[in-house]
Order: C-alpha cells, then structure tokens, then sequence
C-alpha cells in the first residue's frame, strides 16, 4: 500500500514538480557553504556596491558590496528550516491536541476546541505580530510563534476524524485489551491519521515559510548577520527602482518554495487517500 | 455454587441519555457466573445484550448511566474508578466482537495485535512478545501461524480474522471471556468450526464464558447455560438445554420458532408481528405483552411474574402460563 501511494505521487506530474522545486532548495540550502560563490556577510569594496547582475556576480550586489547570490543560497538555511520546523512543530502540536480532544472526556474536548476556536478568531498575522513582539527578536522566537499560531486548524481536522475512527470496533477492540488511553491514541488511532498529517505538512511548510519572511521583513525575524528571504527583501526596499535584483531573486526564491510545497501538499494528498480517488483536503 | 461466584450481576441497569426521556437498554438484570462457568446470552437485536456485555467491561459511552452491582469475585466494578478498569479489562476480561475485519486494525500486523495486551500489560519487548503472539496464534491454530503473524489482516480470510481476534482477547490469559456475536458474520462450517474451537479453549484454560448470541441453535455448543433477554430484561434462565428444550417463556419459544433449520423448505418463517415495547417508556411487568400469545392482565403486575421451574430454572412469566409451556401444554 505504501509503495503504491509512492507510485501515485510520483505519477502526479504537479507532485514531482514540487519534489524537485524542493529537493533543489533543500540542496542549495545544504550546502550553501560549498557551493556559494563567497562569504554572505563579507563587504565589498566600494567599486562593488549595487551592481547588477554580471560576470563573477551572477545576481549582483547589494548596497553593501556583498553578492546577493551568496546571501541568497544561505538564506535558504534560515527561511527553510524555519518553515519547516515550525510548521512540524503547529501540526505536531495540533495532532495531539486534535486526538486528546476526540478521544478525551467532553469537558476536555470543549475546553481544548474551544481555545482553538479563540486562537482561530484572531487573525493569524496579527497574533504573530503580539507574539513576536513579546522578547527579542530571533528565529527561535518566530519559529514558537509559528507553532503557536498555527495548531488550531490541524487540532480541529484531526480531532473530526478522531471522533470517526472512535466509532470504529478495533478502537473498541485495542480499549476491551485495557490499554491506556495515550497508548491507544497513539498506536491504534495516530497511523490512521497519517495520511492527513502530511498533507497538512505539506500545505503549512508554504504558509510557514512566507509568515516567517514577512516577520523577517518587518525586522522581526532574522537579525543581521543572519540572512533569510525576508530580510533581503527588506534591505532591498530601499532600491526597488535602482537595484531590482535586490528584491526580486528572494522573491522569487519565495514563490518558488511556496509553489513547491502546495504542489507536493496537492500530489500527496492524491496519493495518500484511501479511496484512490479525490483528495484528503478540499 | 456454594463459593462466591467469579462474577455476579447484582440488579444492573442501563441508561442513555439523549433527547427526551433516558432510553432504558438494560434494566433490573441479575445473574451469576461461577469460576469457569459458561453462559450464553440470547435475544433478539436491540434486546439489550452488547449494552449488557459492554456494561461488563465498563466500555459504554459517556452518555450511559449504569446502575447496580457487577460484583467480580466481591469487588464492584461499577464503583471502581476507570485506571483500575481498564487495567481489569485487560488482565481479567477478554472480549471478543461480532466482525473480525472491523475489530482488527487495518494498519497493525496480525501479530504485532495479538502481542498488544502481553507488552502493554506483560512489558514484553518486542522479541519476546512476537513469539508469544506467534504459539497464542498456533493455539487459536491459524495455519502457518509464524507468516501469519507478519501479515496484515486484510490478507486473513473471515475465520483466519476471528481465530487472530480470539489470540488477541487469549492474550493475557483472562478468567472470563466474553465473546459477543463472535461468529455471526461468518459462514455456517466456520462458524461451527470456530465456536468449537473457542468451547475447547475455555475448557483447556478453565475460563469462565458469556456467549452472546441472537442464535439460539448455537448455545448447547458453547454454554451450559442460557439466559434469555427481551426489552433489556431476562425472562428465562437455566440450564441450556433445558432452555431450548422446553422453553418456558413465551418469548423464548417465539425465538426457537424463529430458527430456519426448524421450518421446511419453502415454509413462511414466522416474524415479529408487533415493534418492543418503547424502551424510554417499558410498560410495567413484563415487556412482551406486546407480542405475546398468551398476554392477559396480571401481566402488568410485577410482583405475580417469576417461577421457579428447578433449582437453577427460572422464568420471568406467569405461572399459569410458563408451567404449562414448559410441560409442552397450551395455557388454558
């Protein structure tokens, strides 16, 4: 079965698009250190400031001489991992929640919806923006804002399909063997809300990696020497008619991630559906 | 029956609460199951019989209110807080259910879930729990039980499942078995094949039984003795063969009339001519007067149900109607 889901998922011409888009990424952000043409942080002389795409500077400088490819390649490390483990970490944390409120006692169930739905009541950006704002700026920071602001559209999926599986007789089986309530959760319910999870990966590493650039844009994210996307973008205001490669190589970086994962999100929900046909996601 | 019994029901009801008044599954049942004693519970769908099994294991939902004694060997489960439950349901309790594809999880090994109970319970490890899964399926003889063990059980067929389930429920060696409808989705040889196995285990390991079943054909197999349910009330207990040989309550004889092996080929099968009673509303007495040929009057009146037919015979009937069946004779 899960080498049939894998064939399906790379017959999906959108999902390979996406694994490739990524695994490039991945690997630009890898081994950024080998394969940059310099230091991100070294300035340039004077002569090399702001100049546009050219021999030797495939993507040109920025204002301070430093080669915006260089920064470009290492700022991947920082938007990626960031978006990756803080969109791990929202799903991670609303599974659990998701499957403590669908298989928990009532009051249990209704408390934990019910900060869900307060949490889902702010818009996210404007939570993130409280949160971060609460101590000092660090990508550490934007990745717990990024969990903390994004579990509760996954708590309430996994709790809906919690709340199925529950009906289902070898929940009742695995409970008649006198297993704990947390090993039950976790053995006999978790594996069949896997298929969801990913997906929901999947879908929120796009998200996770464009809230942490917009953070690092607002000079709430990434702080100098650290690069990332959004703080390029941000160093690059200031010259968006004199220097466009400063914002539109991290732009693009930016969508292209983005595409990549709602491309492989798509592929996999396709593929990871029991039925074979339609998608776990809407 | 002079030492305490294993388990004894001590007036045990069942309530769900919803919209309007709380429907009634089980209400006022009593019954005694010694140390390696085998019952069978018979009735009709919605009689009441898996909310009384599941009332055993304390598995209902939330919304069921039981009341009454489940006495196991003195200790009131009904009382016990839920931990020490579930650690009972585990250790001391087996369960088995009706559909063995839907009872299985997709997504485990047939091995690696009948191995669940010994290393949740046992602390098994991982090596250890495999071979005890692997001689429980041989015991259960599922062929080639070692392969089978490492297969998923959509790759098991009807009777292979319910064999696994039974080394499941097998695993940490219960002292009561309780095995709803275990056979009642597989095909009749298996189904005897199955049945006869599962009688031998409880015999071989001195385990005590409660068999449920719509099949009344089927209880001399497995039980020595038979417990009818209608309305979530019993209305005949005794020694099963007692029971289907001369059965005494009206209901019970209408549920051996109803088994197809009894009537010719091409004969009408007698139906249930009228619904149960309303179960958020039971009439006081006895809950068959709806149906019954023989219903007068006094059946409304609690206090003049009840015969004792023997020693270990009782009937939840008039006695001016349940003597006369159980003699074979029509009630004047």
């Amino acid at each position: 079965m899960r080498r049939r889901s894998a064939r399906t998922l790379l017959a999906d011409p959108g999902a390979r698009a996406g694994l490739l888009i990524l695994a490039l990424l991945a690997g630009a952000a890898l081994l950024a250190p080998l394969v940059a043409p310099g230091d991100p942080a070294a300035l340039g002389p004077s002569a090399a400031r702001l100049l546009p795409p050219g021999p030797g500077r495939p993507l040109g400088t920025d204002p301070l001489g430093r080669d915006v490819l260089s920064r470009l390649l290492h700022g991947a490390r920082a938007s990626l991992l960031v978006g990756v483990v803080g969109a791990a970490i929202a799903v991670g944390l609303g599974t659990l929640v998701g499957l403590a409120a669908g298989l928990g006692r009532t009051a249990a169930d209704r408390l934990l919806m019910g900060l869900a739905d307060v949490g889902l009541a702010f818009p996210r950006l404007i939570l993130a923006l409280f949160l971060v704002s609460l101590a000092a700026p660090s990508l550490g920071l934007v990745i717990a804002v990024l969990a903390l602001t994004g579990w509760m559209g996954v708590a309430r999926l996994v709790r809906a399909e919690t709340l199925s599986l529950r009906e289902r007789d070898f929940v009742l089986a695995a409970r008649g063997l006198g297993l704990a309530p947390a090993r039950l959760a976790l053995r006999h319910v978790l594996p069949h809300l896997l298929p969801t999870v990913a997906v929901a990966v999947a879908l929120r590493v796009g998200n996770a990696i464009l809230l942490e650039s917009f953070l690092s844009y607002l000079g709430l994210g990434a702080q100098e020497p650290t690069v990332s996307w959004g703080a390029m973008i941000e160093q690059g205001r200031a010259h968006l008619l004199d220097g466009w490669w400063l914002t539109a190589f991290p732009g693009l970086a930016l969508t292209l991630a983005v595409v990549g994962c709602n491309l492989l999100g798509d592929g996999l929900s396709e593929a990871l559906d029991p039925r074979g046909e339609g998608r776990v996601l809407p | 029956m002079s030492a305490a019994p294993l388990l004894a029901v001590e007036d045990l009801a069942v309530a769900f609460k919803g919209d309007g008044a709380p429907v009634q599954a089980v209400r006022g049942v009593s019954f005694a199951l010694p140390r390696a004693g085998t019952l069978a519970l018979v009735g009709e769908s919605g009689g009441g019989k898996s909310v009384l099994a599941l009332a055993l294991l304390g598995l209902l939902p939330a919304t069921a209110t039981v009341s009454g004694r489940v006495l196991w060997e003195g200790t009131d489960l009904v009382a016990l807080p839920e931990r020490d439950r579930q650690r009972w349901r585990g250790c001391k309790l087996g369960l088995v259910l009706q559909d063995p594809l839907a009872a299985l999880n997709p997504v485990l090994t047939v091995g690696d879930q009948v191995a669940e109970g010994l290393r949740y319970h046992r602390g098994l490890g991982r090596r250890a729990a495999r071979e005890a899964a692997v001689s429980l399926l041989a015991e259960v003889r599922l062929p080639d039980a070692a392969a089978r063990a490492r297969d998923y059980p959509h790759r098991l067929s009807g009777g292979m499942r319910q064999r696994a389930l039974l080394a499941a429920a097998l695993a940490c060696g219960p002292e009561l078995l309780i095995a709803d409808e275990p056979t009642a989705s597989l095909d009749v040889t298996v189904q005897a094949e199955v049945l006869d196995l599962m009688a031998e285990l409880v015999r071989a390991r001195g385990m005590a039984l409660l068999f449920v079943t719509h099949n009344l054909a089927l209880v001399p197999r497995v039980a020595e003795r038979a417990a009818v349910m209608f309305a979530g009330r019993l209305v005949e207990m005794g020694p099963a063969r007692a029971v289907i040989e001369a059965p005494a309550h009206p209901f019970t004889r209408a549920l051996l009339a109803a088994l197809p092996e009894r009537w010719p080929l091409h004969g009408r099968l007698p139906a249930a001519d009228a619904p149960g009673p309303d179960p958020r509303r039971p009439p006081p007495g006895c809950p068959y007067v709806c149906r019954c040929p023989h219903a007068r009057p006094a059946c409304a009146d609690e206090s003049a149900l009840g015969l004792a037919l023997a020693d270990d015979r009782r009937v939840a009937c008039l006695p001016e109607v349940a003597g006369p069946l159980a003699r074979g004779e029509v009630p004047a």
